[in-house]
């Protein structure tokens, strides 16, 4: 099985992006497996993809403690399974609690194993100049050392000066593969499922 | 999991734990324990290899990843382009010293002239950073002081405070805030003593200290004059303009993002006209103001909701007109009826 990381800071969408990403590939029933930080394991079954939406997205930050491993399989490659692991979102400052910490912690372990990471950003959130945020950035160059396959996804596609934003990036990582997409609105989700169901160069 | 793909490193157990339980503990934050994992792997075969190399110089770093930090602020084109210069500086002299060249340690104090607000502080703190990763400071941190800091009140004390702030300063960036105030006092003040300590220990620290004085234009200029080795010191001074309309905009954007609030288009109006009408006054403070109204802006729009009790996630962020104005335009204008307040 290949696995697939959704990595990002906390409140980006990585939750949601899977979801329709897994939507889109076809998916209508969800299997989800749920590794908590304190090493519990929790199964969920959702019979369609809104209801998983209903239950596993929200507007607070850290909503996803530790891994979250999609069961659908979003393609194949290399003739074998493709998992979508989401995964707690990371964060440039210093976090207090304790929970999230684990969580955090337990997604950066999953980055050290993974085979393909999508570094998920919000391109309302992208600063000035266009550049990444410290985190973000030294995820990207941590996927490019290792030489795993990997590519951006800005999200948020639907508010306003996110389009001119992944524009920036874009000249700004040139080597990188960036996709612009709108979860909520499931704008540009076709591209990036490509890019998973493609067999490797 | 199980079938690794071509071109994957495998990582090594022992190397990537401790850096785990670290982070768990709380004691790095995330961008440094991946900056660690990133070292961690790294180091064994890359680095021996990498040494020397010409197109990344530090590490893994190109210009742009150097001096992001610097880029990032708004306005600021001259600092921005002197800074450039220096890292191309800081590549060469690397890259002669290969060759067994000649390399000379650059002295690189600074004066800073502007008005206040015009980010003098935030640039000589980027600084400090962005030269540590260059190599040419040590340590990289700021230790900012004033007249207070440097000067005593009896004989012998000047030289001890002096001498103090600079030991805190070393390997790092001594940023001295309105430094004109050290030669106020006149002939028999300690102001001088402390710029005489300053200049000695200057030379002394010569490699691993970075001197920056901040103050006003014109009293800046006077100051320099009035000791004939000062100037000579102090190879490169770098005014900060005013910021332009635009530029306090984007950084009324800026600041406005970074505490997770939003403005509407109608506010961004009636914040151009606020800043026109400040922008008059005397005592204008640039970044400072725009911070300042902001800040009020948050007050009234706390007090706005807090009458409100179904407030939705997106009008807890949505800073409006009403939350600059406070009503009527022109009642917030400071000529127009000072003693009007929420």
């Amino acid at each position: 099985m290949i696995d697939c990381l959704m990595l990002g800071q906390t409140n980006v969408g990585k939750t949601l992006l899977s979801l329709q990403l897994s939507k889109h590939a076809g998916n209508t029933s969800l299997f989800v497996m749920q590794q908590l930080p304190t090493g519990e394991i929790r199964e969920r079954f959702f019979v369609n993809t809104n209801e998983a939406i209903k239950t596993l997205v929200s507007d607070h930050r850290s909503t996803t403690l530790g891994l979250q491993t999609m069961g659908a399989s979003v393609g194949t490659l290399l003739s074998s399974r493709l998992l979508l692991r989401d995964s707690t979102g990371l964060s440039s400052q210093a976090v207090e609690d304790n929970m999230v910490r684990l969580g955090m912690a337990r997604t950066l372990e999953a980055l050290v194993k993974t085979d393909i990471v999508l570094l998920v950003v919000d391109g309302s959130r992208l600063q000035a100049g266009c550049i990444l945020d410290e985190v973000d950035e030294w995820a990207l160059r941590f996927a490019m050392m290792r030489k795993i396959r990997r590519a951006v996804v800005v999200n948020k596609l639907d508010l306003p000066g996110v389009k001119r934003m992944s524009d920036g990036l874009k000249k700004h990582w040139r080597q990188e593969q960036i996709f612009t997409t709108s979860a909520l609105q499931e704008k540009g989700l076709g591209p990036v499922l490509q890019f998973l169901q493609r067999k490797e160069e | 999991m199980t079938k690794v793909p071509k071109g994957n490193i495998t990582p090594e157990r022992s190397k990537i734990e401790p850096i785990l339980t670290e982070f768990e503990h709380g004691r790095i934050s995330a961008p440094m324990a991946l900056k660690k994992l990133h070292q961690a792997y790294q180091k064994p075969d890359r680095v021996a290899q990498d040494h020397g190399t010409t197109d990344a110089p530090y590490g893994l770093m190109s210009r742009e990843q150097v001096l992001a930090p610097l880029y990032r602020l708004v306005g600021l084109s001259t600092i921005k382009r002197m800074t450039e210069e220096m890292f191309a500086h800081a590549v060469v002299q690397r890259r002669r010293r290969e060759f067994g060249l000649q390399a000379d340690k650059t002295v690189t104090h600074m004066v800073f002239t502007g008005r206040p607000g015009t980010g003098k502080t935030l640039v000589a703190r980027t600084l400090g950073s962005i030269f540590a990763e260059l190599g040419i400071l040590s340590k990289g941190a700021m230790v900012e002081v004033e007249r207070a800091d440097l000067v005593g009140e009896y004989v012998g004390q000047t030289a001890q405070k002096t001498k103090a702030c600079l030991d805190r300063a070393a390997g790092g960036v001594l940023f001295i805030d309105e430094a004109y105030a050290l030669a106020r006092g006149g002939a028999r003040d300690f102001g001088r003593e402390a710029v005489d300590t300053l200049v000695k220990g200057m030379e002394d620290k010569r490699d691993d200290l970075i001197v920056i004085l901040a103050g006003y234009e014109s009293e800046m200029q006077d100051f320099l004059d009035l000791n004939p080795g000062l100037r000579s010191r102090f190879p490169i001074t770098v005014s900060f303009p005013d910021y332009s309309e635009r530029e306090l905009l984007a950084i009324a954007k800026e600041m406005v993002n970074e505490r997770d609030y939003i403005m509407t288009p109608q506010a961004i109006n009636v914040f151009l006209t606020i800043l026109r009408h400040e922008r008059l006054e005397p005592s204008f403070g640039n970044g400072r103001t725009v911070r300042n109204i902001i800040e009020s802006a948050i007050r009234r729009q706390a007090l706005r909701l807090s009458d409100q009790l179904e407030a939705t996630r997106s009008d807890l962020m949505e800073l409006c007109e009403r939350d600059f104005s406070g009503g009527d335009v022109h009642d917030r204008l400071p000529h127009a009826r000072p003693n009007e307040c929420w």
